[in-house]
């Protein structure tokens, strides 16, 4: 008799649906692994299964809500869908134990989730994948106490392109308009430099992508005023100067944004070409390069 | 830490081999403190009412991992508020050995805010095979009831405050155990040095879930023991009543409560409200109530 097989046999049917299935279906073929005692097989069999399944179910949702809670962005795609979702998730992949915060690892369980194309069917967005990057990432660098150094320059970047209402562009496909989840962006703010004004809720022309692989932050520029406006920081005249001086078509935080990653040294990344596989890369080859100071 | 203003209240004695350090109801000069779960979408108002507020309960698991803000939020709380960690992962029921990690982590956070006790659940919420991450019903056997003392000591050679133990709710039991779960409760609290966090809705929860007499259930615990008090509200999902933490304080967990006062004076009762939230007027107005109750049973 082993209470800890007991135990395990529990918790894989409250949170693996495909071994709950089986469980259901065929008890005895289900815990053959575990070498349960005739009085703990007995119990487990006795469990009323209406109850079990909304058992599960709880905490099923329970676990969206948390993963959803740490990706904002893609919590604002996703929230409505969560019935349609919680099925193919329960059926991804059993949770694990682990040393890191809950949040964080079902956050991440959660993109990979999508990522898979296990919800192919749901019905979400076709730019979900870019969206659920972008919160992965960033998820990754939030969480990751190894690389504090770059969360907090993800965190100064991010605020400077992310307000109470954030106009994200993919690139040449869809425009949607983002809200931040409050207590996500705090953890971010208090990180940034005191003196950045909080940008006003306005649309912004810039987008924000991280590629999956890697912490760089490249921004695309999708506005040819903002490009106009990042090619005159060029080192020939101070920060300050520039801003005053531009009289283009941009929206006043694009311009203090732009200037704020200037000085904070946070340079811009060329656009590169995209590589196989790197969606987020595609749609700058249709792009008028930019003339970008280089590297991180 | 430097800087930090503690309000300590004063510890209690723990029982030795068995015997309850705290006999029945016993006049104590030391009114009980009203608190509230600490949940971040409350942050400004729990900071504009702090008059109102004795405590606050935090959830352990919210400050224990390396993200700046989390531990100076915690210690800003801490400089204005008498603090309880409440945590969630001990997963005192499993049977394999603690993880010490995790107790580390939280020993460190309590080291941080040095609080009269620290609470858990007496439950599972993982097994090296699988994370539940949520409060899972114990099959109530005496071998399970050698594995949470066992679990607790350990728990308690780590980390010196006293720890607090709360009833979960459950919506489905483990046939053919060995002890109703009052039994096992009791066992608990007799076997180990750690005292009882009595969610009062959770009591009823499970009563109107399992079918069972909520009074018959508190007359039965060893109420000596309970050292802090949950109350909170749930939603109905169909038949069942779901432990959401969403709702006001039901009338009939309003009763238990005062039965349960006019038989222990615990040192502590706080709201649990964690969505769905209220004008922090109504959450208010939940505390004040319970003020009237504990000043109707000669607590206050």
């Amino acid at each position: 008799m082993s209470l800890l097989a007991f135990q395990s046999v529990l918790s894989r049917i409250l949170v693996d649906a495909n071994f709950r299935d089986q469980f259901i279906r065929c008890p005895q073929v289900a815990c053959e692994e575990y070498r349960l005692s005739a009085t703990e097989f007995k119990s487990l069999s006795g469990i009323d299964k209406a109850r079990l399944a909304l058992h599960s179910r709880n905490l099923l949702i329970g676990r969206i809500h948390l993963a959803l809670n740490a990706l904002p962005l893609t919590r604002e795609l996703a929230e409505t869908y969560i019935a349609r979702l919680a099925e193919p998730y329960a059926r991804f992949a059993v949770p694990r134990p682990g040393a890191a915060a809950p949040a964080y690892r079902e956050g991440l369980r959660f993109c990979d989730f999508l990522l898979s194309g296990a919800a192919a069917d749901v019905g979400l967005p076709e730019f979900v994948n870019d969206i659920v990057r972008f919160d992965r990432s960033t998820l990754l660098l939030v969480y990751s106490a190894s690389a504090l150094r770059d969360a907090q320059a993800a965190a100064q970047v991010t605020e400077a392109f992310c307000c109470d209402s954030t106009t994200v562009l993919v690139p040449g496909r869809h425009v949607v308009t983002l809200q931040f989840v409050s207590d996500f962006r705090e953890a971010l703010i208090t990180r940034t430099s005191a003196d950045f004004p909080v940008p006003r809720p306005v649309p912004l022309n810039l987008v924000l992508m991280r590629r999956p692989d890697t912490p760089d932050v490249r921004i695309v520029v999708i506005n040819d005023s903002v490009l106009e406006l990042i090619n005159r920081f060029d080192g020939t005249r101070s920060c300050r100067d520039v801003v005053s001086s531009f009289s283009g078509g941009c929206v006043n935080h694009a311009i203090h944004a732009v200037a704020k990653l200037y000085e904070l040294g946070l340079f811009l990344r060329r656009a590169e070409p995209a590589s196989k596989g790197d969606d987020a890369g595609a749609d700058c080859r249709s792009r008028p390069p930019c003339n970008l100071r280089g590297g991180w | 830490m430097t800087g930090t203003r503690l309000r300590c209240l004063q510890p209690r004695e723990h029982a030795v081999d068995g015997e309850s350090a705290v006999g029945p109801c016993q006049p104590n000069a030391t009114a009980i403190k009203v608190g509230l779960g600490y949940r971040r979408p409350l942050h400004n108002d729990i900071l504009n009412n702090k008059a109102q507020i004795d405590f606050l309960e935090v959830i352990s698991e919210q400050f224990m991992h390396s993200v700046d803000d989390e531990a100076s939020r915690l210690l800003s709380l801490a400089e204005k508020f008498l603090v309880i960690p409440h945590s969630v992962g001990l997963s005192v029921g499993t049977a394999s050995p603690i993880d010490r990690s995790y107790v580390a982590r939280l020993a460190k956070l309590i080291e941080k805010i040095n609080p009269p006790w620290h609470s858990d659940h007496l439950c599972l919420t993982h097994v090296p095979e699988a994370d539940v991450e949520q409060l899972t019903p114990l099959w109530r056997t005496w071998e399970a009831l050698d594995v949470v003392c066992d679990n607790i000591s350990t728990i308690q050679s780590l980390i010196p405050h006293p720890l607090v133990l709360e009833n979960i709710t459950y919506y489905f039991d483990l046939p053919a155990g060995d002890l109703t779960e009052v039994e096992f409760l009791n066992a608990v609290l007799q076997r180990s040095r750690c005292d009882l966090l009595l969610d009062v809705n959770n009591v009823y929860t499970n009563s109107i879930n399992l079918d069972f007499n909520a009074m018959s259930f508190l007359e039965s615990v060893s109420l000596d023991r309970v050292k802090q008090i949950h109350l909170a509200g749930g939603e109905w999902d169909g038949a069942l009543l779901i432990d959401t933490h969403s709702r006001s304080v039901p009338d009939r967990v309003w009763e238990l409560l005062q039965f349960v006062l006019s038989r222990c004076k615990p040192e502590a009762i706080s709201l649990e409200w964690d969505s769905d939230f209220p004008p922090f007027s109504t959450i208010l107005s939940q505390l004040e109530r319970i003020r009237r109750i504990v000043s109707d049973c000669n607590h206050g």
